[in-house]
C-alpha cells in the first residue's frame, strides 16, 4: 500500500488528515467519493480557543429539573417553584437550590447558563442535539435509537480529527452505554455517520446496593470488559499468546503480501497495547485512589464514575461521558422525575449528584488540572415548570440549565436568564449547536471544520457561536 | 503627433463601442458559472442551507431566480451598486477590497470581474428563460493512457439547447476521483502519477460527466497461460492486457473450497468436506462444489441475512410479527430461487395484511414518499437520489424535479389499522388511496409519475400510471422491463462486490455518471446474462464463482500488487460479523444461545437485528436502520480485535469443558491430530511443517494438552488467515 502525498493541513501529532485515512484501513485504489472529500474536509475558518486539552461531559440522563437545581425561582407561583429553597453560593447574587450544598461552595468554578433551549421533548432527540451540539437528521414523532445516519458525538469527532497516539482511546464512556427501558440505545453517543471505529470505549460497572440504606452503594467495580483478560489468562500467557500468534502468522508468509489486511496489525497492537500496557490499566482502576478521595466524590456509581473520569483524564483520555446510570423505582429512572420528583430528588438524584460533580471539580482544581479540563454538567432537556398531578415534572425542551466549568470558562457567573417560571429563555437564548461550538472550540477544534457523512454530504461539525462571554 | 492622439480617441472610441456591443451578460450562462466556479455558492460558503454572513446561494446555482434576487435586491441592493458598480459588494468581498471570511477568490483585472461588473452595467439582468440551457457536456480527450509524469491539458466544452457549442473549462469544477492515479489542477492540466485508472470528474452548470485516464501498469501485451473459462474472464483479461496487468496465479483447492463456502453460504467447511474435496481429482470439481453449495439450505440463511439487511427487516419497525413475515418470506423466496424480477414486483406491487402479505412490510419500513424514493432508487437502481431532495444532485443531472415525479409513484399508498389480531396487535392494511400527489416543492406544481431514466434506460412509454390504478404497477413492470439494463446491473454488481470485495462501480450502490464502472463491458454483459437466465441469482452466483477472475490467489505479484480496481487478484476481505460469529462456534465447537431462539440457531439464521449479541455488535453487524451498504462495517476496529482477543465469548467457548479442545483430548487424539484438526476447522488447511512444528513445540513445553490446545486455537482464531475470506 503506498500512502497518499498529503497536500492536507497536518494534525498536531504530524500525520495529515488523508495519511490518517489511509491507516484507517482504505487503499488509495479504493478511494471513493465520500473518502475523496473527507481528505478534502474543510478545517474550518474560525480560528478556535483552544484553552481546554481535554473535557468531562457529566450527562444527567432523563432531564434534570432546571427550577430545582439551577435556577430556582422562589417568587414563581407555589406550583412551580416546587418545595426546595434557593441558597447562597459563595459567589455574592448566584443562588441555587438547598440540595446542592456542595456546589454551593464551588460556584466561583463555573458558569450557569440558564437559557439553553431546543425544541424537542422526546428523550433521544434531546439527547443527540446535546451530545452532538446537532439536531436528529430527520423527523422524530416519538423515541428514536441510534442509526449511523446520526451526527457523531463529541469524543468521535475528536477521534476522527484528532486521536490519541498514547495506549489510550480517545474517548471513554461510563459507567454505561446509554439505553432505553426497553434496551434501544441512545443516538448521539457513538461514531454516528463516522463509523462505529469511532464509538467511545465503553466502560461498565458492578455495584451492590447496601441492604440498609438502598441509596448508597458499596464495593463499586468498573469493568472494562474489552480491557479485561479472560478468567485463567494471566498477562503472562497473554504475552505468550501473543508470541504464538505472531509466529504463527510470520509462517503462513502472507501477510505482507496481502498488504489491505494489514491494517488490522495497527489495531491489534493498540490493543495489546492497552491490554499489557500498566499505565492504561492504572488509569481503569480506582484502587489506586485514597479512601478518603473516594468518600469525598460518593460511594455511588455517579460519584466513582466521576473518580474515574478525572483518573482517566489525568491519563490522558481527551474525553470522557459519564452518563447517569438508570436508577431509583421503575416510575422515575434516572432524572425522568415524571412522578414524585422531589422524593427523588431528594433521596437518590441530588446528593450524589453534588457530592461527585462538586468532588470532580475540587480534585481537578487541585491538582491544577482546572484550567485546561473543561467540564460540562447538562442532559437532554429542562422539566416543566408544572407539577403534573402525580407530583412529577415531564419533559421540557424549551429551557434547561447547563453548567460549564474549567478549560477556559470563567467562572462565578451566570450567563442567560429565563423567564419568570423558568420556561422559556428571557434572555441571552443559547442553542445546543453554541454549547458545541463553544466545546470544539476550547478544544482547539474550529467548530466550522467540516465532517463528511456516508453520502459525501459535508456538515460542518455544529451549526452554533462560540460563547465569548463565557471566557 | 496628430495621428497619434488620433489613434488614441479611436482606440478610446472603439473600446467603449466595444463594450456596448459586447452581447448581453446572460445571468445563467455567464453570471452563475461564476458563482459556481469561484465557489460562492458551494455547502461550505453562502451554498449552505443558512447561507454564511447573511448571504445565503442556491447550492452550485440549482435555483438561479433565488440566487439573482439574493445578489441584487437583498440587504437594500447593497451588494450590487448601480450608480458605481465597482462598489458592489459582489466585487468588492471576492477582491478582498473589503474584508471577506472567504478570503480572495478572484482580482480586479481578472475576466471574472470584468463580466460581473459589465453585468452590473448593463443592469444586471435576471435569469432569462429563453436563454440556452446546457444539455451537454463534452470533455476533450475523452479519454486517454499516460505514462507516469505524463501531462494531460483537459478542456471542457457545453453544449446547449440552441445547438451552440463553446468552451467552458475556465468555469468548469474540476476533480480527480484518484489521486493517487492521477492529479489534475483547477485549470484542467492532468498530471499521471501512478499505475492504474480514474476519471477526472467535470462539473458545470448543474450538469457532470468524467474524462478517463488509465496509466499502464506494464507495456501492453497478450497475455498467455490465462484459460478463460466464461465471459467473465474474457472481459476482465481484455482490460489486464490492455493495462498490462498480469494476473495472480489461480488459488489452491483448499483456498478455493474455504472462500466459496464463505461467499456463497457464509458457512466453514468441515474437515470431512475438506479431506473429500482434496481427494476429488475430476477435472469440474470446483464447478461442483459451487453447485453443491448452492443446494444448501444455508445458502437461503446467508442470502436472505443479506437482503433482510437491504430491505431492512426489522421488529423496530414492523413489531415481531411483521419482521418475521417479512423475513419468512425473503427466505422463502431465496430458497425457491425466485427470479429476481418478480421478487422485486412482488414486492412493489404487494397489498393487504402486514402479517399475512408479507412484502406490504416494504411500505412500513420506508412509510412515505420520500423515503420510499429513496430506498427504492438505492436498492433497485443504485441511484443514491437523497441530495436531490432538497437541491440539485451535486454529481448527477438529478433535479428536485426528478425526485418528486418519482416520489409520485408511492403517493397513493394509505395505511389502516387491522382489527383481526386484535386492536394493539400493530397489523397495518396496505391499501390504495384514490388521491393523493407528488408535489413540487418550490413551484407546488402537481408531479406526473415518471421514471428515473438515466444512461440507455428505456424511457417511460406507456408507465405514468393510470391515475386510477395503481401507480406502483406502472413503476415495477418499467423497472423490471427487460430492456432496462439498470435494474439488472444494480443487482449484478451488488453481487459481484459481495464475491469480489470491490464493485464494478463502487460503492454498488452508487451508479451515476461521475462513479463509472472499472470494465463498463463485463458489467453489461453480467446484466445481459442475468437477464437472459431469467433473473435467476443462483445462475448469477454460479457465473461469478466458476470464472476464473474468482478464483486467483489472494497473493500479489510484483506487477498487480497496487491493482485494487481490476481483479488482477482477489482482494481479501472480512467474513460478515454473522459468518465470523458461526465460524467461532464452529471452530471451538460451542453453539451460541440466542435469546428467543432455539439452541443450534446459527448467527446467518437471525431474522433480524433484534437479537442481542455483543459480539455481533463489535464486528459490524448494521442496525438496518439505512438501505446504504455502508451500514455493515468491515473495516477492522479496535472493539472488534479486542471482541477476539480478550472477549467473553471467544475466552467462554475456547476454555469451554465440552467444547472442540476438551473433546479432542477426551477422544485420545495425540497432539498433532490435534494440531491438524485445529488448523482445518479454523484456516480449512492443513498446516504445513514449520507451522506443525511450532504447534507441537507448544504441545511439549505447555503444562498441559488443555491449555497447549487453548492457547493455539486462540491464537489461530486470532490471525488474519481466519477473519478473513482470502
Amino acid at each position: 500500500m503506498f500512502s497518499i502525498k498529503s497536500s492536507g493541513v497536518p494534525l498536531c501529532d504530524g500525520i495529515s488528515r488523508r495519511e490518517l485515512i489511509r491507516i484507517g484501513g482504505l487503499g488509495t485504489m479504493g478511494l471513493m467519493l465520500p473518502d475523496l472529500l473527507r481528505a478534502q474536509e474543510n478545517h474550518g475558518r474560525i480560528k478556535p480557543i483552544g484553552t481546554a486539552k481535554r473535557c468531562i461531559i457529566l450527562f444527567m440522563s432523563g432531564g434534570p429539573p432546571q427550577m430545582d437545581t439551577f435556577d430556582p425561582k422562589p417568587e414563581a407561583p407555589v406550583e412551580v417553584r416546587g418545595l426546595f429553597k434557593p441558597i447562597r453560593t459563595n459567589v455574592s447574587g448566584i443562588e441555587i437550590a438547598e440540595h446542592f450544598p456542595l456546589l454551593a461552595r464551588q460556584a466561583h468554578q463555573y458558569a450557569i447558563l440558564r437559557s439553553v433551549t431546543h425544541d424537542s421533548n422526546i428523550h433521544t432527540v434531546g439527547a443527540h442535539h446535546m451530545l452532538t451540539g446537532n439536531p436528529v437528521p430527520k423527523v422524530a414523532i416519538g423515541e428514536i435509537s441510534a442509526s449511523p445516519t446520526d451526527f457523531p458525538h463529541y469524543g468521535s469527532v475528536l477521534a476522527h480529527l484528532r486521536p490519541t497516539k498514547a495506549y489510550l482511546p480517545t474517548a471513554v464512556t461510563l459507567p454505561q452505554k446509554n439505553t432505553n427501558t426497553d434496551g434501544t440505545i441512545w443516538p448521539g453517543q457513538g461514531g454516528g455517520f463516522l463509523g462505529a471505529q469511532y464509538d467511545p470505549l465503553y466502560v461498565t460497572a458492578e455495584y451492590k446496593r447496601l441492604q440498609s440504606d438502598p441509596k448508597f452503594y458499596e464495593n463499586c467495580k468498573f469493568h472494562t470488559p474489552a480491557l479485561t483478560l479472560p478468567e485463567g489468562v494471566s498477562q503472562e500467557r497473554l504475552k505468550d499468546r501473543r508470541a504464538l500468534l505472531e509466529t504463527i502468522e510470520r509462517q503462513a508468509r502472507r501477510a505482507e503480501q496481502e498488504a489491505k489486511i494489514g491494517v488490522l496489525d495497527k489495531y491489534r497492537e493498540k490493543a495489546f497495547n492497552l491490554l499489557s500496557s500498566s499505565e492504561t490499566l492504572r488509569a481503569f482502576q480506582l484502587d489506586a485512589e485514597p479512601e478518603r478521595l473516594k468518600d469525598r466524590y460518593g460511594r455511588h456509581l455517579f460519584g466513582q464514575s466521576c473518580l474515574l473520569a478525572r483518573r482517566l483524564s489525568e491519563a490522558g483520555v481527551p474525553l470522557v461521558t459519564v452518563f447517569w446510570h438508570p436508577d431509583g423505582t421503575s416510575a422515575s429512572p434516572s432524572w425522568d422525575t415524571h412522578e414524585n420528583n422531589y422524593y427523588h430528588l431528594k433521596t437518590h438524584l441530588m446528593s450524589p449528584c453534588d457530592r461527585g460533580f462538586s468532588a470532580l471539580l475540587e480534585d481537578l482544581e487541585q491538582r491544577g488540572m482546572l484550567k485546561d479540563t473543561l467540564v460540562v454538567w447538562m442532559g437532554e432537556f429542562g422539566r416543566s415548570v408544572q407539577v403534573n398531578p402525580q407530583g412529577g415534572r415531564d419533559h421540557w425542551g424549551a429551557c434547561q440549565s447547563v453548567v460549564m466549568a474549567g478549560g477556559g470558562i470563567r467562572g462565578g457567573q451566570v450567563y442567560g436568564k429565563s423567564d419568570k417560571t423558568s420556561a422559556y429563555p428571557a434572555e441571552n437564548p443559547v442553542s445546543p449547536g453554541d454549547i458545541g461550538a463553544t466545546v470544539y472550540s476550547l478544544l482547539g477544534i474550529s467548530p466550522d471544520a467540516e465532517i463528511v457523512d456516508q453520502t459525501g454530504r459535508p456538515h460542518p461539525l455544529v451549526r452554533g457561536e462560540v460563547l465569548h462571554p463565557l471566557l | 503627433m496628430r495621428s497619434t492622439l488620433c489613434t488614441i480617441f479611436l482606440l478610446g472610441i472603439l473600446g467603449v463601442l466595444a463594450e456596448s456591443v459586447s452581447a448581453q451578460v446572460s445571468f445563467l450562462n455567464d453570471v452563475e458559472p461564476i458563482l459556481t466556479r469561484s465557489g460562492c455558492n458551494q455547502g461550505a460558503c453562502h451554498g449552505s442551507q443558512f447561507g454564511k454572513g447573511g448571504f445565503k446561494l442556491s447550492l452550485a446555482g440549482y435555483d438561479p431566480d433565488f440566487d439573482h434576487e439574493s445578489i441584487v435586491r437583498m440587504v437594500r441592493g447593497r451588494r450590487v451598486n448601480w450608480v458605481q458598480p465597482k462598489s458592489s459588494l459582489v466585487l468588492q468581498k471576492p477582491t478582498l477590497t473589503v474584508s471577506h471570511i472567504g478570503g480572495r477568490l478572484f482580482t480586479s483585472d481578472s475576466s471574472d470581474y470584468r463580466t460581473l461588473a459589465l453585468w452590473i452595467r448593463q443592469g444586471a439582468p435576471r435569469p432569462n428563460p429563453k436563454d440556452p440551457r446546457v444539455v451537454q457536456l463534452l470533455a476533450t480527450p475523452e479519454r486517454r493512457v499516460l505514462h507516469p509524469k505524463e501531462r494531460l491539458t483537459l478542456r471542457v466544452f457545453a453544449r446547449y439547447s440552441d445547438g451552440t457549442q463553446r468552451e467552458v473549462t475556465a468555469h468548469t469544477r474540476i476533480n480527480s476521483l484518484r489521486e493517487a492515479v492521477a492529479t489534475v489542477t483547477p485549470e484542467g492540466l492532468v498530471t499521471a502519477k501512478a499505475n492504474g485508472a480514474t476519471a477526472i470528474m467535470l462539473r458545470y452548470a448543474g450538469l457532470a460527466t468524467v474524462a478517463h485516464i488509465a496509466i499502464p501498469y506494464a507495456p501492453p501485451t497478450a497475455l498467455k497461460g490465462f484459460a478463460p473459462q466464461n465471459f467473465v474472464d474474457r472481459f476482465a483479461m481484455k482490460q489486464w492486457q490492455e493495462l498490462g496487468l498480469k494476473p495472480s496465479e489461480t488459488c489452491t483447492d483448499t483456498e478455493f473450497l474455504r472462500r466459496a463456502s464463505l461467499d456463497l453460504i457464509g458457512t466453514l467447511p468441515t474437515p470431512e468436506e475438506i479431506r473429500a474435496f482434496c481427494a476429488d481429482k475430476s477435472n469440474n470439481r470446483r464447478a461442483q462444489l459451487v453447485e453443491r453449495l448452492l443446494a444448501r439450505p444455508e445458502y437461503a440463511d446467508y442470502w436472505a441475512l443479506k437482503w433482510g439487511d437491504l430491505l431492512r427487516s426489522s421488529r423496530a419497525t414492523l413489531t415481531t410479527k411483521g419482521m418475521w413475515s417479512l423475513s419468512n418470506w425473503i427466505r422463502e423466496s431465496l430458497y425457491n430461487n425466485k427470479p429476481y424480477d418478480l421478487f422485486i414486483r412482488e414486492l412493489l406491487t404487494a397489498q393487504g395484511s402486514t402479517f399475512s402479505q408479507s412484502p406490504t412490510n416494504y411500505y412500513r419500513i420506508a412509510s412515505n414518499p420520500q423515503e420510499l424514493t429513496e430506498a427504492t432508487a438505492q436498492l433497485f437502481l443504485g441511484v443514491r437520489i437523497q441530495c436531490a431532495r432538497c437541491h440539485q444532485h451535486p454529481f448527477e443531472k438529478w433535479s428536485q424535479r426528478d425526485y418528486y415525479q418519482f416520489s409520485a409513484y408511492f403517493a397513493r399508498v394509505g395505511f389502516k389499522a387491522s382489527g383481526d389480531y386484535g386492536a394493539t396487535s400493530g397489523e397495518q392494511i396496505l391499501y390504495i388511496k384514490p388521491n393523493g400527489e407528488a408535489l413540487h416543492p418550490k413551484t407546488g406544481e402537481r408531479m406526473e409519475p415518471t421514471p428515473l431514466v438515466s444512461g440507455n434506460a428505456p424511457s417511460l412509454g406507456s408507465h405514468r400510471g393510470d391515475a386510477q390504478a395503481d401507480r406502483r404497477i406502472a413503476l415495477a413492470q418499467w423497472l423490471t422491463k427487460p430492456n432496462n439494463l439498470n435494474f439488472a446491473k444494480s443487482v449484478v454488481n451488488r453481487y459481484w462486490g459481495y464475491l469480489l470485495g470491490r464493485g464494478i462501480v463502487n460503492p454498488v450502490d452508487d451508479m451515476r455518471v461521475t462513479n463509472p464502472p472499472t470494465n463498463p463491458e463485463l458489467l453489461e454483459a453480467l446484466a445481459k446474462d442475468f437477464i437472459a437466465h431469467g433473473y435467476d441469482l443462483k445462475h448469477l452466483l454460479k457465473t461469478i464463482a466458476t470464472s476464473r477472475v474468482y478464483q486467483l490467489s489472494s497473493l500479489t505479484n510484483a506487477n498487480n500488487r497496487t491493482d485494487e480496481a481490476f481483479y488482477s487478484h482477489f482482494l481479501t476481505r472480512r467474513q460478515p460479523a454473522e459468518a465470523l460469529l458461526d465460524s467461532v462456534c464452529f471452530a471451538t465447537q460451542v453453539p451460541e444461545k440466542f435469546e428467543g431462539l432455539p439452541v443450534g440457531t446459527r448467527a446467518i439464521q437471525l431474522p433480524d437485528t433484534g437479537v442481542a449479541s455483543a459480539f455481533l455488535d463489535s464486528t459490524g453487524r448494521p442496525a438496518r436502520t439505512t438501505v446504504c451498504e455502508c451500514e455493515r462495517v468491515s473495516e477492522p476496529s479496535l472493539s472488534q480485535v479486542l471482541q477476539l482477543m480478550t472477549g467473553e465469548v471467544i475466552n467462554r467457548k475456547i476454555a469451554h469443558p465440552k467444547g472442540r479442545i476438551a473433546e479432542l483430548i477426551r477422544a485420545g487424539n495425540s497432539p498433532k491430530n490435534i494440531v491438524e484438526e485445529l488448523y482445518l476447522v479454523t484456516l480449512s488447511r492443513y498446516p504445513n511443517l514449520e507451522e506443525r512444528k511450532t504447534a507441537l513445540g507448544l504441545f511439549t513445553s505447555s503444562k498441559s494438552l488443555q491449555s497447549a490446545g487453548e492457547d493455539l486455537l486462540w491464537a489461530l482464531l486470532n490471525t488474519k488467515e481466519f477473519a478473513y475470506i482470502r
